[in-house]
């Protein structure tokens, strides 16, 4: 099961395919603020990513630097990201 | 490859394939309708994307050429002509073919290459020549090259410019640019398009941005993709374009140059504001987060207070500013006006955009407000609209679950089998009271029954319900099958469709294709003339085909009519059966009923050329077999000059029927209930005999008898074995294909609902069964073939 949702977070781990989007969407509808732990994704699905960007929640286990192991996170900086 | 993604591309092609051809139709019709042009380009664009999945690169080519020859023609750089969707049609074919290879062997078939290949070079070759005949481009090539191709390469990040010039100046490189926007519907064909970016060589930068803003939560639509991409990878142009030939018209790709990063270092040169430095970067911060804001959407209700506050910090930050920004106070004044009044975040948004221009120093403000008004990038939505139509959206609530046949089929079947089973409760009832000796145990069986019954009874309702679909399936192909004939028989046909909406169980109308395409055809070919001989004829050059669906009580009703010359009844009469001594019988009967019916039997043709359409004689003998095979009528009305029409009456649905069970030498038969027009029991007196015929006369109707005992060579072939003495015998009359005949049987029974199975296995050679049903007690019925049975008898 790549996604944990509990009452008090999101745990994304390993690879959210495009399924996922819909499941998170709805726990994010449910849970505004998150937080989302993205720090086990290794890779998720554009629309999982879309879901993230529309609903903005917490996240949390970002790799500090610009040069973390999962580069899809790289999609939800503003600016873009610079590898 | 797995199984269900190759079934589930075939069942989606073939949807595609299907509306595809309609496309082209209606395209031929109404050639400049952009509506019709942009469904067209989808369909064949999602073949394209979801053939990817598969090493079928020759299917992949010619979609691919088609979709490209398709964006020609929507731009308006090439003219549809006739040949061109002759063409596009000749493809559809070759990709249906290629389908069912698939299907069959799970790889296109040997010459799939060649053939492709040949294909998709006759697309091309349109793409060139129309393009050759076309007008040079208003804008001069010069010109355009100047432009810098991305405009939002010069908006990129200080930091990466600043080590993009860099490494260019270097001598490092190539670098691109790309934007790739992909569909709407991207993650339906199976597209990952972060994935695609994240695998893309050599990534320096990249970025994910919304294309419209974020819908309200409750309204988001996870599986739309709204999303574009901007990247600077370190790769040549060609490499790039192998990695993303699959979204390619995604996909916006240009070679980085010196002198794109140059322009906007160049615009920054005459910075005209000014904050102090490190005091850009928060302000950036600033104006980033108020767009964001204008850009999120939510309750309506709040806009108001959200517009002020904007304002008060806008305004907070504006204040800072030199004079370069003199008048963007104003114009933040009557922006906000504006929104408040017409709820337009327009014109804050491009205040914004202009204070971001000025503070940032690396920035000039021009190329950003272009770039802001050329890629739609802003939202110039209002903020109460509705959210802008996301047909990904509509087509999850309305799209039906798609369910294997098999599937549907063994639902039907356990179905029946309830309807089987439930027949012999009746049977127990009986036991109950007869072997153990309970009244009240038998009336309780009885009244459960009912309950199943019923029960069975809206189940299979229920069942018959999910298999019935519109004969639009089966009526949709004839546009193309229309247009294509008349275009090679050089005859102007109109086509006029009513009824399609009719529904009838899926076997139904699944069987109902074949014979449809010979009637069509017939009515083409022979039928309808050529305008000259219709302009002889006085009549309108184009001639009328009418293709009419409806139901009738519980049987569908299929009519084609045509306003041709009609059947040349003297030119049937004098080539049918009546010119073989052998079928002169069938001849004689038909002259009773009309000589047009002729025309079904088999062999016969009026066309003075076999055609290799039609006219070889065969057509309407297989009409009348297959119409007869589904439990159909066929009959035929045709005025000489004046038009033909067929009219072919089907039952709705072909699973369970009512027969009637009947006793011939101890054994049990059904009868179809259709075919029963009454029963009567007649006394022995009443039977008149003609040398070995036996007839009797029945409200004066001459009906002739036939034995069963003795058709069927049961007993002894004569008495009746119901003991009666008074030598009175019980007569079943029934009709088939117009006549009615009596049949002598032993006894009656009651009627059932049964499942009738065909016989299969050595069995299958009985033709005199139609099949057989299974009854309650667990004994087989057969049921019988009247149709065989009678022509046994008399000939």
């Amino acid at each position: 099961m790549p996604m944990d949702l509990s009452e008090t977070a999101a745990v994304l781990t390993g690879i959210c395919d495009v399924a996922e989007a819909e499941t998170l969407l709805a726990w994010l509808q449910a849970h505004p603020q998150g937080p989302v732990d993205v720090s086990a994704c290794e890779h998720a699905h554009t629309a999982v990513v879309q879901v993230l960007m529309a609903m903005r929640p917490t996240l949390t286990g970002q790799p500090a630097g610009d040069d973390g192991p999962a580069a899809w996170l790289g999609a939800l900086r503003p600016q873009g990201k610079a590898v | 490859m797995t199984p269900t993604l190759l079934s589930q591309f075939l069942s989606e092609c073939r949807e595609l394939l299907e509306q595809a051809s309609r496309g082209f139709l209606a395209l031929e019709k109404t050639p400049d309708d952009p509506a019709v042009i942009n469904d067209l380009f989808r369909s064949v664009h999602t073949m394209k994307g979801a053939s990817g999945l598969f090493d079928i690169a020759p299917f992949t080519a010619v979609v691919h050429a088609a979709e490209d020859l398709l964006d020609a023609v929507r731009a308006g750089r090439v003219v549809l002509a006739a040949e061109m969707t002759d063409l596009f049609l000749e493809g559809l074919d070759q990709i249906a073919q290629w389908l069912d290879e698939l299907e069959a062997g799970g790889a296109l078939g040997a010459g799939a290459a060649e053939a492709g290949k040949a294909l998709s070079g006759r697309l091309r070759s349109f793409l060139r020549d129309g393009a050759a005949a076309e007008p040079p481009a208003p804008a001069a090539p010069a010109e355009a090259s100047d432009r810098p191709p991305l405009p939002w390469i010069a908006a990129l990040p200080a930091d990466v410019r600043a080590s993009l010039t860099a490494e260019l100046a270097a001598g490092h490189g190539p670098f691109c640019a790309i934007e790739y926007t992909p569909h709407e519907q991207a993650f339906y064909s199976g597209d990952d398009p972060l994935f695609t970016v994240l695998q893309l060589p050599g990534r320096r930068w990249f970025e994910a941005q919304p294309v419209t803003p974020w819908p309200a939560p409750d309204d988001f639509d996870p599986f739309r993709c709204n999303l574009r991409f901007r990247a600077i990878l370190a790769a040549n142009h060609d490499a790039l374009a192998h990695h993303l030939r699959y979204v390619e018209d995604q996909i916006a790709l240009a070679d980085l140059r010196p002198e794109d990063l140059a322009n906007g270092a160049a615009g920054a040169a005459a910075p005209l504001a000014a904050l102090p430095a490190e005091l850009a970067e928060p302000a950036l911060d600033i104006l980033d987060s108020q767009r964001q804001m204008l850009e999120t959407a939510g309750d309506p209700e709040t806009w108001p207070g959200r517009i002020g506050s904007i304002g008060v910090v806008l305004a907070r930050l504006l204040a800072h500013m030199d004079e370069a920004a003199a008048d963007l106070p104003a114009r933040l004044e009557a922006a906000l006006a504006e929104a408040g009044k017409t709820r337009s975040v327009a014109p804050l948004v491009e205040v914004i955009a202009a204070a971001r221009g000025l503070v940032q120093p690396a920035q000039a403000a021009g190329a950003d407000m272009d770039a802001v008004a050329t890629n739609g990038d802003l939202p110039r939505r209002r903020w109460d609209d509705p959210p802008a139509a996301e047909p990904g959206k509509e087509a999850r609530k309305t799209a039906a679950i798609k369910v294997d046949q098999e599937r549907i089929d063994a639902l039907m079947n356990l179905a029946g089998e309830l309807i089987v089973a439930k027949n012999s409760l009746p049977f127990l009832a009986h036991r109950a009271e007869d072997v153990y000796g309970s009244r009240p145990m038998a009336r309780e069986i009885k009244a459960q029954y009912e309950v199943i019954n019923r029960i069975a009874d809206d189940l299979q309702t229920a069942v018959m319900q999910v298999r019935m679909v519109p004969v639009a399936h089966v009526f949709q192909r004839f546009n193309r099958l229309v247009r294509d004939l008349a275009r090679r028989l050089e005859k102007q046909i109109r086509l006029e469709i009513e009824g399609e909406e009719t529904e009838a169980d899926k076997t139904v109308v699944e069987e109902l294709a074949d014979p449809l395409v010979h009637l069509m055809r017939n009515s083409i070919d022979h039928g309808l003339e050529t305008p000259a001989d219709r302009r002889l004829a006085g009549k309108p050059e184009e001639g009328l085909l009418r293709l009419t669906a409806r139901q009738s009580e519980d049987r569908v009703i299929i009519e084609i009519a045509d306003d041709g010359r009609g059947i040349d009844v003297e030119k049937v009469k004098g080539q049918g059966p009546g010119a073989r001594p052998d079928r002169r019988g069938a001849l004689r009967q038909h002259q009773r009923r009309g000589r047009a019916q002729l025309i079904m039997e088999a062999g016969l043709s009026t066309a003075d050329q076999v055609s290799d359409l039609s006219g070889r004689g065969v057509g309407m003998d297989v009409v009348r077999t297959m119409v007869r095979r589904t439990g159909g009528t066929i009959t035929v009305h045709s005025e000489a000059g004046r038009g033909t029409r067929v009219t072919i009456s089907l039952p709705l649905s072909m699973s369970v029927h009512r027969v009637m069970m009947i006793d011939v030498d101890h054994d049990v038969f059904g009868v179809p209930i259709e075919s029963i027009v009454e029963s009567v029991r007649v006394p022995a007196s009443g039977i008149h005999r003609h040398k070995s015929n036996e007839t009797i006369v029945l409200r004066d109707r001459l009906i002739p008898l036939c034995r069963l005992r003795r058709v069927l060579d049961l007993g002894n072939g004569h008495g009746n074995g119901n003991g009666r003495a008074d030598g009175e015998e019980s007569v079943l009359v029934v009709n088939v294909g117009g006549a009615e005949v009596g049949l002598v049987v032993d006894n009656f029974r009651s009627g059932i609902d049964t499942i009738i199975k065909p016989l299969d296995g050595i069995l299958a050679g009985l033709r005199q069964y139609s099949g057989a049903a299974l009854l309650g007690d667990g004994s087989v019925l057969l049921v019988l073939n009247l149709r065989e049975l009678i022509q046994c008898r008399w000939t």
